[in-house]
């Protein structure tokens, strides 16, 4: 036996109390990881939109899509090298969901393969064939298509004629198809409509060039609004991080919950043994050693807890992985739990079982052996 | 061996403040325990005698006068130093054994020796060891719920000289054991004070516990009145 044996050895005695103690931590710990993640990857979504800088050019009513004729005409203009669009859309199965991009065969240049985490091959087969959609793993498998094989996709604009080209890799359930694919499925209407054009801009003249698009539709009925992608993504980021905010403002309540059980429980099983540390103490352990004992203890149950509370998200997410379609459609693309987030959860929980066991502690060492030993 | 040192009182007293009253509850007591000797305090309740155990444990300090076991005086030690001090000098057995339940007999015979530098093969040896003295070998990995009284009795003991004390305090040893188990007890503290040549100053209500001790002194009120034996 050890010290640290001697102080794990009560946890062990008192199984239920510590399971108990641990799952309630857990729970608390698993939410903040969760919540801890949605923040993470909203920041590396915004941190993404800013190392490819491109301009959004929209209707100049916020979220109306704008005719197609825009983007000839500012191709026309020839204002830059290389422009691009790109239009979400999304799959009509309430038990699997999943995005669609559509995106033109200048998209490469703008927005390279790996940060649609598409092979290059991949991506140059899918070049050639404008009927090619690249899918996810999970698409794959939910459909059980096979690469090269032609297939239908139920979407919200109606079922696709698709040719799988490729699997793109990740565990987000969203396939990328050629502009025109998607375009072709829609009503006459809204044909050659795009939510937004994305161009490339030399990143210190993007001001400017917004101004330019701008003016071209001016005095037309269809005026616009052309912002760096990155301020779009903003603008997006202030709704989308309103939910991590909530989320961590109730993970802080659920954590400080926590905290109040932890407390307790571990305030009530040294109230109980109060003569066992006398008994410590009157054999000579000093107050020092006596703290170690329970803040080792307490420590362990915390961390026993983070450990779980931080695993269960980590290990959902690298066997199974989850996407949310909705934020998917915001540019969020998928949820990641990154080590960054369990490891931050598992500090926490450390910090949990230092916090919660200094009152307890404190009354216990500050009683003389004697009256620890009387249990008073 | 540790070496047997005596324990000296040299007019002590002890007071309490409760309820805005100063309780004396020990009032210029001399004893001095010679090295080796077994001596029994008796006394009614409140008498004083399990306060004098205290002192000489260095769990309490005397309001006057000095208690001194061999040259150390641990009332005047830092709170470390009469920690350290209690660990190498002192084996303590309560009326109450105070085992910790979560531990089998040799973990809780093992938990004394934490605080040495002894390597966990040492440990385990002395543990051993201490066990066979006792006649406890076969029960070494049972909690103190499957043991009876007498038993972990026996187990405290083996707790309290597992380390090799210098003296060795023991409140009420035998008071929450039956007669039988009690006998057993006394053998096994007569044996210690015999062969390992331990100081043994022993608080009891029981006469026929005090007639073991070499020494029978008696308190009343926190004076010694009565004095008999070697």
């Amino acid at each position: 036996m050890t010290k640290m044996g001697l102080a794990l050895a009560s946890l062990r005695h008192r199984l239920l109390r510590t399971m108990l103690t641990v799952m309630s931590i857990a729970v608390a710990i698993a939410i903040f990881t969760a919540t801890a993640s949605i923040a993470y990857r909203v920041k590396a979504v915004h941190k993404a939109a800013q190392a490819y800088p491109r301009l959004v050019t929209f209707a100049s009513v916020w979220g109306e899509d704008q005719p197609l004729s825009h983007y000839r005409e500012i191709q026309n203009a020839k204002l830059f090298d290389t422009i691009d669009y790109l239009r979400f859309f999304r799959g009509v199965d309430d038990k699997f969901r999943y995005s669609l991009r559509a995106v033109s065969d200048n998209m490469p240049n703008v927005i390279p393969p790996d940060y649609w985490r598409v092979a290059p091959d991949v991506f140059d087969r899918w070049l050639k064939d404008k009927q090619g959609f690249v899918a996810s793993p999970e698409m794959m498998k939910h459909f059980g298509w096979q690469v090269g094989q032609l297939a239908t996709l139920p979407t919200n604009i109606g079922p696709l004629s698709i040719r799988i080209s490729g699997v793109s890799e990740g565990y987000y359930t969203f396939g990328v198809g050629h502009y025109d694919l998607f375009d072709q499925a829609l009503p006459l209407a809204q044909r050659g409509k795009v939510r937004n054009i994305v161009s490339i801009a030399t990143p210190e003249q993007m001001d400017q060039m917004a101004a330019k698009i701008d003016a071209l539709f001016e005095k037309t009925s269809d005026p616009t609004l052309t912002m760096p992608l990155d301020m779009y993504h903003a603008a997006n980021m202030d709704q989308a991080t309103m939910i991590p905010d909530l989320l961590n403002n109730v993970s802080v309540l659920i954590l400080l919950v926590t905290m109040l059980v932890s407390g307790s429980s571990l305030s009530l099983s040294l109230r109980e043994r109060q003569s066992e540390f006398g008994s410590l103490q009157a054999m000579g352990f000093t107050r020092g050693q006596v703290l170690i004992q329970i803040f080792t203890e307490s420590i362990a149950t915390n961390f026993l807890g983070g450990l779980v509370g931080a695993g269960i998200p980590f290990l959902l997410w690298h066997t199974k992985g989850f996407s949310i379609a909705s934020v998917e459609a915001r540019g969020l693309e998928f949820i990641v739990v990154p080590p960054q987030a369990c490891l931050m959860g598992i500090g926490i929980s450390i910090a949990l079982g230092f916090l919660v066991a200094i009152l307890p502690a404190a009354r216990i060492v500050r009683q003389d052996p004697l009256t620890n030993l009387a249990g008073r | 061996m540790g070496e047997s040192l005596p324990v000296r009182f040299e007019d002590v007293t002890k007071g309490y403040r409760r309820g805005g009253q100063e309780i004396i509850v020990l009032n210029g007591i001399d004893i001095t325990v010679n090295p080796g000797e077994f001596v029994a305090l008796m006394g009614p309740s409140g008498s004083g005698k399990s306060t004098l155990l205290n002192l000489a444990a260095g769990l309490d300090a005397p309001t006057a006068g000095r208690v001194l076991v061999g040259n150390d005086e641990p009332a005047r030690m830092s709170a470390n130093d009469v920690c350290r001090w209690r660990a190498q000098h002192v084996g303590y057995i309560f009326q109450r054994y105070h085992l910790l339940a979560v531990l089998n007999a040799a973990q809780n015979i093992e938990v004394p020796l934490l605080l040495t530098n002894l390597s966990r093969r040492e440990r385990e040896d002395r543990v051993k060891t201490t066990l066979e003295l006792v006649g406890l070998q076969e029960r070494s990995h049972h909690y103190p719920h499957m043991l009876s009284g007498g038993q972990e009795q026996r187990v405290a003991i083996a707790r309290a000289i597992v380390t090799d004390p210098t003296i060795l305090l023991a409140d009420e040893p035998t008071g929450d054991l039956d007669h039988q188990s009690a006998h057993e007890i006394l053998d096994l503290m007569c044996l210690l004070n015999e062969r390992m040549n331990k100081t043994i100053l022993m608080v009891t209500h029981d006469p026929k516990a005090g007639e073991r001790a070499q020494r029978l002194m008696k308190l009343e009120k926190g004076f010694l009145y009565q004095e008999s034996g070697a």
